[in-house]
């Protein structure tokens, strides 16, 4: 459906500018009337420019703001530890939560090194890393507190590009050194009181099916802002995680690329090799795993389609109502043009191109104060209140030079509107009745 | 009125004269820099120079320590060099490298600092950087643990001691506590010439290095590793 109004806006605009183009190189004195007989009723014709203009100008702002929204919120969810591919062993997916540690890699190192070795995807991965999930409860007896946790061991070095975005509000992330210490999120440090430098106890299933327990020190507290995982994520050195839980293996192989655009590309490729190398395994990408930002997305993107919908409405009524006025005021006028030997169809089209060169100059205008408001915005942001699902606002900005669909809409909404508005002006205009129009007061 | 004119006065002149005394001793550290590259990599972070030799210089560093892991003073200043960047990429809006700039700075001044526990000038390094950094950074904890380690150690020279307590003053301002970093100003205030210096600086950002931590523990840092 949006193909096909694409479609048809763009050829709207196509000959809406073949009309101007052609007009200008045949009869440019026409183009010179047009403007003269706009700015005629210079107030009206403002008027009109400056609904265009909001109309452009909000779609313009709006539409910068959710593409600044999307690549923020993509981006957190990327960096929440979801990287931009996962590999798992066939099967986990579908095993469900609870029997996770039934399906693990055995052969890390080996994927990992065939992974990189190949050109396709090595030079493409900024990060990799194995990641081995686990649940338990955690409690710090001290306090008598005890909690259900999620824990992911992972490589500390790595955990710091893939969980950029988990921000620790107090102490440290994890080290190579020691081993041992554990992060949590904030709301398990609420639940067992527990902050820097204190000591918890681990209780959790191995993949066995017995029972191990570990005690570790908490060397941070980390906040992602969503609600669900602060309060039961923790996070372990992945060789620490594995003498937990008794086991060589990872769950799964975590990929953050360089740019999210590769993903499409990279996985396709790990896919085919998984079929060389006739490996266990399955490849899945951020956008098939980040459930909830789909959701926040078709919200956001039904609220534009709303806005963009009603400002269309707007526009149409304003410039079909200033051109029907001009048709109006005009009567006489058109009907001695016709007296003088002019077609139909000729006064017609001069009222067509009233309606798109009103369109183009709302189109240019609605760009050029579009970028000055954003470059403003720009400046220091706008504070936002927390997503649903999360606990943190944020800073939103207008993200207006990384989107060509919003620079081409913003210059089709008043281009594609005006052409479509002047229609019944153009047309009541070219079918006058001479004689009653020239006794037209 | 006239007391606290020529309270002013004093500091001022103090200053100056700090000022002069640390120029000469930064004179001769960049004169040695010129023969010694990790020193010279290391003045270049120090300095927060422009951010593409802050970029050379952090990945100068980052060779130096892929090569020799015991080169404890290169991680440290890696990290520095890293938030610095950070710094950067935030004023420009980068939040993502922003982010992954102060992560890595802050890990490879953990790591740093804890792969010898007992190294009081790698303690030191990474005092200096936490004690100032704002509060949302959550670095204070470890900035207290690490004034509190420096305090009670015997090898720290007495005249870095008002600086000590000044960051741990700051770190205890920043944790909320205001009692004990209350008291800590005050007895700041009383602790000689420089600890009145430093006690004016309750709100600054960090202060200069001093003359003291220079020959201290910059220059004896590096010279362990070179």
């Amino acid at each position: 459906m949006m193909n096909v109004l694409f479609w048809i806006s763009n050829a709207i605009i196509a000959y809406a500018l073949l009309v101007v183009v052609l007009t200008a190189i045949r009869k440019p004195t026409d183009i010179r009337y047009t403007f003269l007989n706009l700015f005629r009723q210079s107030r009206r014709s403002g008027v009109t420019l400056m609904a265009i203009t909001l109309g452009g100008v909000a779609v313009f702002i709006f539409g910068g703001f959710v593409d600044y929204s999307f690549w923020a919120l993509r981006e957190q969810t990327i960096r929440t530890n979801l990287g931009h591919i996962q590999i798992y062993e066939k099967g986990y997916l579908t095993s469900g939560a609870n029997n996770s540690l039934q399906y693990t890699i055995s052969n890390y190192d080996e994927v990992k090194n065939i992974l990189m070795a190949d050109p396709q995807v090595g030079p493409k991965v900024s990060t990799i890393t194995g990641q081995l999930g686990f649940t338990g409860i955690i409690s710090q007896y001290d306090k008598g507190a005890s909690t259900f946790f999620t824990g992911v061991g992972i490589e500390p070095q790595t955990s710091l590009v893939l969980g950029s975005l988990d921000k620790i509000i107090s102490g440290s992330d994890l080290s190579r050194v020691e081993q041992q210490d554990i992060t949590i999120g904030s709301g398990i440090s609420e639940a067992l009181s527990a902050g820097y430098g204190d000591w918890v106890d681990m209780l959790v299933v191995n993949p066995e099916g017995g029972q191990n327990a570990m005690s570790s020190k908490v060397r941070g507290v980390f906040q992602s802002g969503i609600k669900e995982y602060d309060d039961t994520a923790i996070k372990m050195p992945l060789k620490t995680a594995q003498r937990l839980l008794q086991t060589n293996d990872v769950s799964k192989i975590i990929i953050l690329l360089q740019d999210t655009s590769q993903t499409n590309d990279v996985l396709a490729r790990i896919d085919q090799l998984i079929i060389e190398h006739n490996l266990p395994l399955e490849a899945r990408s951020w956008d098939s795993l980040a459930i909830f930002y789909h959701q926040v997305v078709n919200l956001f993107e039904g609220i534009f389609l709303f806005i963009k919908s009603i400002v269309s409405v707007i526009v149409v009524f304003m410039i079909g109502n200033t051109l029907m006025m001009n048709v109006v005021e005009r009567t006489r006028e058109i009907a001695t043009l016709r007296a003088l030997g002019l077609s139909q169809s000729y006064i017609g089209r001069l009222f067509i191109l009233e309606g798109v060169i009103i369109g183009i100059i709302g189109s240019v205008l609605s760009i050029s104060f579009g970028i000055l408001i954003a470059s403003l915005i720009n400046i220091n942001g706008i504070p936002m209140p927390p997503s649903p699902g999360y606990t943190q606002g944020y800073l939103a900005f207008v993200m207006w030079d990384q989107d060509m669909n919003l620079f081409w809409f913003s210059c089709a909404l008043p281009l594609v509107t005006a052409l479509i508005a002047s229609i019944i002006p153009a047309r009541r205009a070219s079918k006058l009745v001479i004689a009653e129009a020239f006794r037209f007061v | 009125m006239t007391f606290s004119m020529c309270k002013g006065i004093a500091i001022s002149a103090l200053l100056l004269v700090t000022s002069v005394t640390q120029a000469t001793t930064l004179e001769q550290m960049q004169q040695q820099a010129q023969s010694n590259p990790v020193l010279q990599a290391i003045l270049t972070i120090k300095t927060q120079a422009p951010i593409n030799d802050l970029g050379n210089a952090t990945a100068f560093l980052e060779g130096i320590f892929d090569e020799k892991p015991d080169y404890q003073v290169a991680k440290i200043f890696y990290g520095y060099g890293q938030l610095f960047m950070a710094t950067n990429y935030l004023s420009k809006k980068n939040y993502l490298k922003a982010a992954e700039s102060s992560k890595l700075g802050f890990f490879y001044m953990d790591e740093a600092a804890e792969t010898d526990e007992n190294n009081w000038r790698m303690r030191y390094l990474r005092a200096r950087m936490d004690a100032f950094v704002p509060a949302s950074n959550g670095r204070c904890v470890i900035a207290l643990k690490d004034t509190a380690y420096l305090q009670t150690n015997a090898e720290v020279p007495a005249s870095l001691k008002p600086m000590i307590l000044l960051m741990s003053a700051r770190a205890n301002t920043t944790c909320q506590h205001p009692d004990v970093a209350e008291k800590e100003w005050a007895s700041l205030a009383q602790s000689g010439e420089e600890g009145k210096r430093l006690s004016t600086l309750r709100n600054h950002p960090a202060p200069e290095w001093s003359e003291s931590e220079l020959t201290s523990v910059i220059l004896p840092a590096t010279e362990v590793t070179s």
